[in-house]
């Protein structure tokens, strides 16, 4: 038998009860998940989980980060939070002891996650933040009931080449009376003749003046968590953080790249998405996401030494673009016979080795300016594509985000590269509670499987 | 002369002009039910109307170049919608967001030098300090004068005087024909750009007893450089633009204070009543700014919500702004 079934959140209280008895050993954030629940994280309940003691870690990790927080400012470290860049600060950010970081963007899950009954739409509605806007939105709700995450000592944010609504929301917050140090990340364009040009991580390019620019900009939120922390975030700091961040990004390419090439899927979609997350920040420790990921890593790679999967071995080969709203379609992918194969999430630029042969704010500053979001659609469409081809994927899904200013367009340019590979595509939207959408959901993934299926029998 | 083509405020007309050639800012026409490029769900309908008319000029006009800009997430990428081509390149011209830094001087000033390669490229001669600085005084006399017009202009009036000049340059002769009447309401119509036909809109709150007297849109007084410093002129006279341009205040800047400092001050002189905040489907970037405009000013706030120029929604436009302008009386 190579079947590892995924489970419910109830046959996970009985597996939770099993893996006691037979001596699991969790860290202090440790035990079952139903105590999420009652916690008012309800779409646990209709969610589906990998069995392993390694992905009870993951999901313990990532629903504790609130507790981590507040621990942190009891323990007299300062709070900083990081918005919009996606990776960047957070790593820098992480490098200073008297600091923690934590990207309230996070919070665009809660609605989700909770099932809306934290009210947070309720509340952007009534700062004129409406669903005319991405998710994100309730970010805003969570900063004035401050019940979801601690108000941060200090924020950041990036703006130039971003999403309007994320900026729209961010400034609508700066409104509210929260101080914001805003730096400026301009659009990514091709150098042109006679400018110096910078390969960036990931393999974009970018004209060595933009990067100049970003560096100095950096230098500017360095400044500014300087004088929070009222300690030096030197080079050595700096590279030393670098550093461990590679080892996560080394850990998670590698999941990714057993995960999504085994011949059997050796992990759901779900864990993978959340596994890719801790890439952007680390859930507000560092050292602790670092071992979450090595067991996930040590559990992957015995499944896929022993050939056992979560999925069928025919389940067809989908490469997703864009993270979606409600977790649950994930799971929803997998019971229409697909597979998630190759993933770009908006952070490619926070999974892409970090050049550790450069000056750290350097580095940091080419990461910056590889963000995905921050250069034409074509450069975005063109990874995506080299990436599908190369993880083997037999259909590409873009799952749109509901009213981000970037989905209008970017879309169909992924589209039509993709087209130009033979490839299936298809588009679908994610509200953040799917439920109502459903039917509309699974013919449209169903269409995708089966168009795959047919390429796959010609 | 060769035109090139922007909507942007913030690009300068005498950069381009210092360079021999001609910028046309123009307003597009609503072009909802014409076929063509992005016309997907989500899509900004102004974004697609700029992108149509620009699709469309190269085929009927003699433009030389397309010069789009980063101020909105959806022009940005319209933007790598339109194939540049030998006959109608395109520039992406970044805009920084953020003003208060060095760095977002630098990138202005360094993108106006990459905007002044493109110009020679399209045939433009580079001009050297002098011919930029004669320039500059030039159309900051014009625009002293059509400042100066907007005291004795209705609404409508001075408009259509800021079109010609964003279309036609400083040749415009400024003539204030009809004031608007001294008992009018007067109105603040704020928000982002305006399409060719939304003269109508002036003309709707004219018939109703109103009067624009301070156009807060992007279109219009809002992005209106000020004054060169003359002193700068002689010496860094691209810098003095940079400078003046930068300072240019819209809701997309970050932070927006400017805007609202701005708001704050030409509301109070103008003496204005009440205001007409017009936002465009999707444009997130204004219309997160409706809480603050209402709690902002005190003044009673009238939102209209378009999908496109004026006449495409006159009926529900005119009656909710017939019934503002009741309460305002």
């Amino acid at each position: 038998m190579n079947g590892l079934a995924s489970i419910t959140l109830e046959q996970w209280d009985r597996r939770y009860e099993e893996l006691r008895a037979a001596g699991l050993r969790e860290p202090e954030y440790g035990g079952p998940l139903r105590r999420h629940v009652e916690d008012g994280d309800r779409r646990l309940l209709r969610l589906r989980f990998d069995p392993s003691p390694a992905a009870l870690r993951l999901w313990n990790f990532l629903l504790t980060e609130e507790d981590r927080l507040r621990k942190a400012r009891r323990d007299g470290k300062k709070l900083v939070g990081v918005m919009k860049d996606l990776g960047t600060t957070a790593l820098m950010t992480h490098c200073v002891p008297e600091l923690v970081a934590f990207y309230p963007d996070g919070a665009w899950w809660i609605p989700c996650v909770m099932e809306m009954r934290a009210g947070l739409f309720s509340i952007a509605d009534s700062l004129g933040i409406n669903d005319s806007f991405c998710p994100v939105r309730a970010m805003l709700g969570a900063f004035v009931t401050g019940a979801h995450f601690p108000i941060p000592d200090m924020l950041v944010c990036s703006a130039g080449a971003t999403c309007d609504d994320f900026s729209a929301i961010a400034q609508r917050l700066e409104g509210l009376g929260h101080a914001i140090l805003w730096w400026e990340i301009p659009h990514r364009r091709k150098p042109e003749s006679g400018e110096g040009r910078v390969e960036l991580p990931g393999g974009f390019v970018a004209p060595a003046e933009q990067v100049a620019v970003v560096r100095a900009e950096l230098d500017r939120v360095r400044e500014g968590l300087q004088s929070l922390a009222g300690s030096r975030l030197d080079d050595a700091r700096l590279a030393a953080g670098i550093r461990k961040a590679n080892q996560a990004r080394g850990l998670l390419a590698d999941l990714r790249r057993q995960a999504f090439t085994a011949a059997r899927c050796p992990m759901p979609a779900l864990e993978m998405l959340v596994a890719e997350m801790l890439a952007i920040h680390f859930c507000s420790d560092f050292d602790e996401s670092l071992r979450v990921l090595s067991d996930l890593h040590e559990e992957v790679s015995a499944r896929v030494l022993s050939g056992k999967g979560t999925l069928p071995a025919d389940a067809v080969r989908v490469y997703w673009v864009n993270p979606v709203a409600d977790l649950q379609v994930m799971n929803l992918l997998e019971s229409c016979g697909g597979r998630v194969c190759g993933t770009e999430y908006l952070f490619s630029h926070a999974l892409d080795p970090i050049p550790e042969d450069l000056g750290p704010m350097e580095a940091l500053a080419r990461m910056a300016l590889a963000d995905p979001m921050v250069g034409p659609a074509s450069d975005r469409a063109e990874r995506i594509c080299r990436d599908a081809v190369g993880f083997g994927a037999e259909a590409v899904l873009v799952s749109r985000i509901p009213g981000a200013s970037h989905c209008a367009l970017e879309g169909e340019a992924i589209a039509e590269g993709v087209r130009r590979l033979g490839l299936p595509v298809a588009e679908i939207e994610v509200p953040s509670l799917s439920d109502a959408c459903r039917p509309r959901l699974v013919t449209r993934l169903g269409g995708l499987i089966e168009t795959a299926l047919r390429r796959r029998g010609s | 002369m060769k035109t090139v083509l922007s909507t942007c405020p913030y690009v300068p007309p005498e950069w381009v002009a210092a360079h021999d050639l001609r910028l046309r800012r123009f307003r597009p026409g609503d072009a909802r039910s014409a076929a063509g490029l992005a016309g997907g769900a989500g899509v900004c309908p102004y974004a697609r109307d700029v992108l149509r008319a620009m699709e469309a000029a190269s085929v009927t006009e003699d433009t030389a170049g397309v010069v789009i800009t980063t101020v909105c997430d959806q022009m940005r990428r319209a933007a790598g919608l339109l194939p540049g081509t030998d006959s109608r390149p395109v520039l992406l011209m970044n805009v920084p967001t953020t003003w208060q830094t060095p760095a977002g001087q630098q990138i202005y000033v360094s993108e106006l030098r990459r905007l002044g390669r493109f110009l020679v490229s399209l045939g433009g001669r580079a001009p050297d300090d002098r011919r930029l600085a004669d320039t500059m005084v030039a159309y900051d006399q014009a625009r002293f004068a059509l400042k100066e017009c907007r005291r004795r202009c209705s609404g409508s009036r001075f408009s259509r005087l800021l079109a010609e000049f964003d279309e036609q340059g400083p040749g415009v002769s400024f003539s204030p024909s009809a004031s608007g009447p001294a008992d009018a309401v007067k109105l603040a119509l704020v928000g982002g750009p305006l399409w060719a036909e939304d003269a109508e809109l002036f003309e709707i709150i004219e018939s109703l007893g109103g009067n624009v007297v301070l156009d807060a849109t992007t279109s219009g007084e809002l992005v209106m450089p000020d004054a060169y410093d003359r002193s700068h002129l002689a010496d860094r006279p691209l810098e003095e633009m940079a400078r003046v341009y930068g300072r240019i205040p819209d809701a997309f800047r970050r932070p927006n204070r400017a805007l609202f400092e701005w708001l704050g001050r030409e509301l109070a002189a103008r003496g204005v009543q009440g205001i007409v905040f017009r936002t465009c489907l999707w444009c997130d970037t204004w219309v997160a700014e409706l809480v603050r405009i209402r709690e902002g000013f005190g003044l009673p706030v009238l939102h209209l919500d378009v999908d496109g120029a004026t006449p495409g929604c006159r009926t529900r436009i005119s009656g909710r702004l017939q019934a503002f302008m009741e309460v305002l009386r």
